[in-house]
């Protein structure tokens, strides 16, 4: 399915085709029978994997069991392919990914992230939207200075997800409560209680592949 | 001590009580004859009876706390004077409550009268009997139109002593709820609660302490979203909120912002719809906006010099 | 087969390379920012019959003349 005009729709395409695998593989409804054409054209497939980031190996950090070496290889492949920034928020994802590459046996380059984003310096508002941005970084056994700042600003992020959820901006309230799940499964004490809102969010979820699959990281992280 | 933020809190009450001199001076908020009787049609919504208790109240705040300067307490005091001309120094309320023994609104805008000093004996000895009654307690209403009955009856100095904290459980407010399940009407109902709850900030400690930590947590939100949706006037009541508590916990560039769409003249836009070009149309759908703004400026200059 | 190991991707294909455009398009998927706009909770028609019965509140707002 090209998309000449746009690689930025062809991408969230196959982005949204690629998470939706994800989803799968972490919800144990793998097997499926997936019809051909829907399935993006290789570049593109390797740009989902570059944008999943950390979430490639979501499913393996959430059930156990192990990412095939293939969806490795490709991953690895994917981070070559589309150079990294190290700058602010991709920075971070980078050096996620980059980690969970090398615990997969394929070391790539990495080189320090600067300070990460601080709700002092942003206001709350902002750092949690930056904080959703970074919502691929919630995932067991991963821990960085992002982390900690979770770790340290609880409230902030359960504003920011309060904050989305009037706004009704639903993939942004995902994306913040996936971080309350993971302060929840390290002990952080949460300002706001998760299973309504992982109740709520199922319900008015926005459709996409993306947010469900944060949802569903979200869920498993908060029964863990 | 932040300046920016004084002279943004006096700013933004002065000049809404100017706007509400000028445009009472104009003419507005007269009650017409046949709205001066005990049966006004109070489902008008262009009756005249309740801005005139919320000027009173807008007055008698700006009276209570000595934080005006001569200019504003002459006009508070005019404000005032204006209400309880307007209601036959109070023989309107006492007519109304003497017929209506169960109606709250004679007692509520006598309250704010009060407050400031204005007396009427039979609608006090009417208001004494009557909250001797058992009927009078047991009146059905909603939980946050309780407490301003109850705090009513506090500030005109009735006997019955309210179990406060019992009150403020059964508010919405009260239960804590999750704080994104929140709706605009709820919005103000729990601007009510707080402003009842703390007599208008001058008894904050009568706000249960978890329902101050409630509101440390949770009200920033929710003045940012309705800051970002324009409606300045659920925001001010909210900015309110944050004044009668013992400490701010809202960003004190909110505060900015309401100063910032306020029009020279001292006009407070509710919401983001054009003003209309009618002064009347104009006076009545800002009056309620420029009483939020005289009491979010006085209340956060009165805690914030306290 | 697990879905994830699906890899439609034949080696023998030309050469995998990336544009600038290409490379912005995986960096703004990356970093969705927030929705732009607010859908905040105002006023309901459905409420005016509550604020109606609130009718005396001192202080209630006052109704907006048309919102959605």
């Amino acid at each position: 399915m090209p998309f000449a005009d746009s690689p930025q729709r062809e991408y969230a395409a196959a982005t949204e085709w690629a998470a939706g695998r994800a989803l799968d593989a972490l919800t144990g409804a793998e097997g499926a029978a997936l019809p051909a054409a829907d399935v993006p054209e290789p570049q593109a497939l390797l740009a989902a994997d570059r944008v999943l980031g950390p979430d490639v190996f979501a499913p393996a950090l959430l059930t156990g069991r192990p990412t095939p070496p293939e969806v490795a290889a490709r991953a690895a492949e994917a981070f070559v392919l589309f150079p990294a920034d190290w700058s602010g928020v991709h920075a971070w994802r980078d050096r996620a990914t980059a980690e969970l590459l090398a615990r997969a046996g394929h070391p790539v380059a990495a080189e320090s992230p600067p300070l990460p984003p601080d709700p002092g310096e942003h206001g709350w508002q902002r750092w949690s939207v930056l904080m959703a941005q970074l919502c691929c970084l919630a995932l067991p056994t991963l821990d960085s200075p992002v982390h900690q700042r979770a770790r340290e600003h609880p409230l902030a992020l359960a504003r920011g997800a309060t904050r989305a959820m009037l706004r009704r901006d639903h993939r942004t309230a995902t994306r913040l409560v996936r971080w309350l799940a993971w302060l929840q499964s390290v002990g952080t004490p949460l300002a706001l209680e998760l299973r309504p809102l992982l109740r709520q969010l199922a319900l008015t979820g926005d459709g996409t592949a993306r947010t469900a699959l944060d949802l569903a990281v979200a869920e498993r992280l908060a029964a863990a | 001590m932040n300046q920016t933020l004084l002279s943004n809190a006096h700013q933004l009450a002065t000049r809404s009580l100017a706007w509400l001199y000028a445009t009472h001076d104009q003419g507005h908020g007269v009650l017409p004859p046949e709205d001066s009787n005990v049966d006004l049609d109070l489902s008008n919504p262009d009756n005249a009876y309740k801005p005139i208790g919320e000027c009173a109240l807008a007055g008698s705040l700006v009276l209570r706390e000595s934080v005006a300067g001569p200019t504003d307490r002459e006009r508070a005091r005019a404000l005032l004077d204006f209400g309880w001309q307007q209601l036959r120094q109070g023989d309107l309320l006492y007519e109304r409550q003497f017929r209506h023994i169960l109606i709250s609104d004679p007692l509520e805008m006598y309250g704010h009268f009060h407050r400031s000093g204005y007396r009427h004996a039979a609608l006090e000895d009417l208001l004494h009997s009557l909250d001797g009654l058992r009927s009078t307690h047991a009146v059905e209403a909603m939980a946050n139109r309780q407490l301003a009955v109850v705090n009513a009856r506090s500030v005109v100095g009735l006997e019955s002593k309210p179990d406060w904290d019992a009150l403020a459980a059964t508010t919405w407010l009260g239960a804590r709820p999750e704080p994104w399940a929140i709706d605009w009407i709820t919005g103000y109902n729990v601007t009510h609660t707080v402003f009842h709850m703390t007599d208008w900030g001058a008894v904050p400690d009568r706000l249960p302490v978890p329902l101050q930590e409630y509101l440390a947590e949770w009200l920033p939100v929710w003045v940012d979203i309705w800051q970002e949706t324009g409606q300045w006037d659920l925001m001010g009541e909210l900015l309110i909120v944050d004044a009668c508590l013992p400490e701010s916990v809202c960003d004190p560039d909110s505060l900015a912002q309401l100063v910032a769409v306020q029009h020279p003249d001292g006009l407070l836009p509710r919401d983001l719809d054009p003003i209309d070009e009618d002064p009347g149309k104009a006076f009545k759908e800002n009056e309620h906006t420029a009483v939020v703004g005289v009491l979010a400026g006085t209340l956060t200059l009165a805690r914030t010099l306290r | 087969m697990l879905a994830q190991t699906v890899l439609p991707r034949e080696p023998a294909l030309a050469p995998l390379r990336v544009s600038s455009p290409e490379i912005g398009a995986v960096k703004a998927l990356m970093t969705e920012d927030e929705s732009a706009v607010s859908d905040a909770p105002l006023y309901r028609p459905e409420a005016a019959g509550l604020l109606l019965l609130l009718g005396l509140v001192l202080l209630s707002p006052k109704e907006p003349k048309e919102k959605k």
